[in-house]
């Protein structure tokens, strides 16, 4: 990487041909090779990658704080001079904490619950201050630092951190990470726990900070748009190499690597219906499976003989832009051509009309209050009115506590409404309207869940979690077997893994198992519940598309819970935003994300990063 | 639409749970393996156990008898095999009586909750109030019956911690989305019990049977070392280890071989028990 660099680029961070193994009683595996990393003096660089690209791995190594059996095999870390790697446990121990500071993604766990929020900075101070400070210095400093990330209610200082909530206790760890003053933050996913208003003004304070401190960051984050936002320059991680390097705003508008290419055009967006999804086939593979080839190669519609033979290099080929794709100059063309079509506005999606103009699910002036400890009462709904037409999908949006995930519950029997009713249609017309915790409500609407590593049950093998609800209905045992075979086929997946264990399967895969168990008793109307949220980008893009592919082929209605607004634009037909328990803006999706009216549409829209 | 399958990742987490057992396990697993062969075929082996031969009472280890002998001049190695059965038996019942119990309890006061939950947890709160032990030394001494009474009173007293946790356990499960799932496809209740919570609850169940095995081998032993648990003369590790106290200086072994028998053996179960709940608590953990 010894490529020309602007005069005043003065190196701070540089990583050089790092490897990382793990090594376990079964022999070592690669989770790092060859990592070429520098980070200039009050420069922002962002990292991005998948899951399992070893992304947190590579800031953990820079950081000193690999967890047991995962060790530094190879190369080098140097900050300002000093090799990391040559000094002593202390004198790193040292280092980390005094120079270079880490920040985490989940705010409800990187901070200590038993510790006030000001303690959490004032331990920072003490170390880096040659002499004791007082009590009382040390509070008047945190709630200097406090009001330094935007925190100015001065009894914040003396709160504990479950007293706060997401977004400040992040504003919180920022403030003790930054107490030390160091002149490397490395900040792993921090804004990925957060909604989407928060996380805007996340980023934005982390951004402002390393500009007045002069300090550099170090962004780690499987979202394209949130790196491009913040960094100077980005370094694209695929199976533990980087596969191409560049700055931001070059890399945006001309990736250089199919992976990249791919990786953006699956990030759907929010500005437009894209007429067609585009998705990266399968998943990321382990290094060690592609450690003589292009790690990309077995996921690249334009692999060649030349990609599966050897390891490319990290090649420049323009000015300060380096891909590891031997192939780019024959392919650049095409993959421009794609892009340019793959972000071309489509028409709204026609809605299959069907004669009885009786609405899948109605909700009329549906109230939920929760009941919480100490007599107090938190009102999750109140008052929500709403209809899904047969064969529409209906996206209700909203932040952590808006309500939305409730609503799903009530719509599916699993909590029942304090005020209010929710009526589903019948399977055949002549009956009456059913309530969600009718048996043969079972029939007519199902949902699917979140987080697909824990709502399939893990000691049942899949074909039997697709078998069990149909048996429910008295259909034998054979019978039960052909239609779980038609259900995995709806769903993309090859028969021999009905006869896996979910342990076995990817994210992606585990959560197109739990969609056919939910179309297993045949229902006409599916209650996703953030359904794409836990998976990984360029898998999301895959689910979204089985939605729509069977939306159409089974007349299915949809009821798509989410907070991410790009989701909502590419699949749902109406949007209702929820607030607090209130619906406050409904309407046809194209018209209210392009002209929103009540002040908090507005705000969601221009939190969406990119 | 296809999804590739040759590449599929094996998680690293995966693959050490199904490499070889640690050797302190394989030692366990021999060690519980050669108690229960013994238990079996022990008594064929153990047919001197009563044989006295009072011309060599408390002689330390020789080549005739590998342990030594007795104050009766019977053979100590004999006795200790002869005693397995009785020390595995006791242990088995009331773990086996636990497992049942504390899944049928436990879980139907995780899962269906309310006065169900209620009615089970105080009365489970009930019997913890009350010292198990010593209400085993009562009612073995009021009402006699022996190693068999025992048995029966520390069956009763051993089950509620185990309800405890299994409850715990069931709570746990009850909240995650696969159990949500299944009621939302219409599954019944008590096949969710039965098929989905009962699998999930298992490594705590292998667990607790291991901890009770142990325990209750410990507590069996030291109602005999009392005199309280079976017949005097018959061949039972704590037994020995009381009466043999006597010629600790001329047959230490006499004492020391059962009491070594009992720690082995419990130390072995625990071991095995902890691998065991690791072993197959992980596979849940796989995530990438």
């Amino acid at each position: 990487m010894d490529h020309e660099r602007p005069t005043e680029f003065e190196p701070l961070l540089q990583v050089r041909d790092l490897s990382v193994v793990y090594n376990s009683r079964k022999g070592a595996a690669t989770i790092l090779s060859d990592i070429n990393l520098e980070v200039g003096k009050g420069e922002t660089i962002g990292i991005v990658g998948e899951s399992g690209s070893g992304k947190s791995i590579l800031s953990k190594a820079v950081a000193d704080l690999l967890p047991p059996g995962v060790v530094v095999s190879g190369g080098g870390i140097h900050h300002d001079g000093t090799s990391l790697l040559d000094l002593d446990r202390k004198a790193r121990a040292a280092y980390r904490g005094e120079r270079i500071t880490l920040m985490y993604q989940d705010p409800f766990t990187m901070l200590n619950p038993l510790m006030r929020a000001g303690t959490h900075i004032v331990e920072g101070l003490r170390r880096s201050s040659p002499t004791r400070i007082s009590k009382a210095e040390g509070k008047e400093e945190a709630i200097r630092r406090l009001a330094e990330v935007g925190i100015t209610d001065k009894d914040v200082v003396d709160r504990y951190t479950f007293e706060l909530s997401g977004g400040m206790r992040q504003r919180v760890a920022l403030a003790a990470a930054l107490a030390r003053d160091p002149d490397l933050l490395i900040a792993d996913e921090p804004s990925t726990a957060l909604d989407v208003t928060t996380q805007a003004e996340i980023l934005k304070l982390l951004s402002r900070a390393q500009q007045a401190r002069g300090m550099s960051l170090v962004l780690i984050t499987h979202d394209l748009r949130v790196a491009f936002s913040v960094c100077d320059r980005v370094y694209v991680l695929y199976a533990g190499s980087v596969l191409e390097v560049g700055k931001a705003p070059m890399l945006q508008a001309q990736p250089r690597h199919p992976y990249t290419h791919g990786l953006l055009l699956s990030e759907p967006t929010a500005k437009s219906r894209q007429a067609k999804l585009i998705s990266i086939e399968g998943t990321v593979p382990r290094p060690d499976e592609v450690s003589d080839q292009c790690g990309f190669a077995p996921r690249c519609r334009w692999a060649a003989d030349a990609c599966r033979s050897e390891r490319p290099i990290l090649a420049e080929y323009e000015h300060e832009h380096l891909s590891r794709c031997i192939r780019i100059t024959a392919i650049a063309e095409e993959m421009r051509t794609e892009r340019a079509s793959a972000l071309a506005p489509a028409e709204p999606r026609r809605v299959p009309k069907t004669n009885d103009d009786i609405a899948m699910v109605s909700i009329v002036d549906v109230h939920k209050t929760f009941a919480t400890g100490k007599g107090a009462a938190v009102k999750a709904l109140r008052g929500v009115s709403l209809e899904v037409a047969r064969g529409d999908t209906v996206g209700l949006v909203g932040e952590s506590g808006s309500g939305k995930t409730t609503l799903g519950r009530c719509v599916v029997g699993l909590d029942t409404p304090t005020q209010g009713q929710i009526l589903l249609a019948p399977k055949s017309g002549s009956e009456v309207p059913l309530k969600p915790t009718d048996g043969a409500a079972r029939r007519v609407v199902q949902i699917v869940f979140q987080d697909p590593y824990s709502s399939l049950d893990p000691r049942q093998k899949v074909g039997s979690a697709l078998m069990e609800p149909i048996m429910t209905l008295g259909l034998s045992r054979s019978d039960a077997y052909d239609r779980a075979e038609e259900l995995i086929d709806a769903v993309g997946l090859p028969r021999e893994y009905l006869k896996r264990h979910p342990a076995s399967l990817s994210g992606g895969e585990r959560q197109r198992i739990a969609i056919a168990r939910a179309l297993s008793l045949e229902p006409d109307l599916l209650v996703c519940d953030e359904p794409v949220s836990a998976l990984d980008v360029s898998v999301q893009a895959q689910i979204l598309k089985l939605f729509r592919e069977l939306r159409e082929r089974l007349n299915l209605s949809l009821l798509f819970i989410t907070h991410d607004l790009a989701v909502v634009r590419q699949v749902t037909d109406t949007v209702h935003i929820l607030h607090q328990g209130l619906i406050v803006e409904s309407g046809e999706v194209g018209k209210v994300m392009d002209s929103p009216t009540h002040p908090y549409t507005k705000r969601l829209i221009a939190s969406i990063p990119g | 639409m296809t999804v590739h399958t040759k590449d599929q990742p094996v998680s690293l987490a995966r693959r050490v749970v199904r490499s070889r057992p640690p050797f302190s396990i394989m030692v366990a697993f021999s060690f519980v393996a050669a108690v229960l062969v013994i238990s079996v075929v022990g008594q064929a082996l153990a047919g001197s156990a009563n044989i006295q031969d009072l011309a060599s009472v408390a002689n330390p280890a020789s080549g005739d008898h590998w342990l030594g002998t007795d104050r009766l001049g019977r053979d100590v190695l004999a006795r200790v095999f002869a005693g397995t059965r009785t020390a595995v038996i006791g242990p088995l019942i009331i773990a086996s009586s636990g497992l049942v119990l504390s899944s049928i309890f436990g879980i139907a006061a995780g899962y269906i909750g309310g006065g169900l939950d209620s009615t089970i947890m105080r009365t489970v709160d009930f019997f913890i109030a009350l010292p198990g032990l010593l209400v085993a030394i009562v009612a073995v001494s009021v009402l006699g019956g022996g190693y068999g009474m025992a048995i029966i009173v520390l069956s009763i007293f051993n089950v509620q911690g185990d309800i405890r946790i299994v409850r715990g356990a069931a709570i746990e499960q009850k909240g995650l989305p696969y159990i949500e799932a299944l009621r939302s496809l219409g599954v019944k209740r008590l096949r969710i019990m039965w098929r989905h919570m009962l699998p999930n609850v298992s490594p705590v169940l292998v667990a607790d049977f291991a901890i009770d095995f142990a325990l209750s081998l410990v507590a069996l032993a030291g109602l005999s070392f009392l005199g309280l648990g079976s017949q005097p003369g018959t061949p039972e590790w704590g037994g020995m280890l009381a009466v043999n106290q006597a010629i600790l200086f001329s047959n230490p072994l006499a004492s020391l071989a059962p009491g070594f028998a009992i720690i082995l053996l419990a130390v072995s179960v625990n071991l095995i028990g902890d691998w065991l709940y690791d072993k197959y608590t992980a596979p849940d953990r796989v995530r990438n």
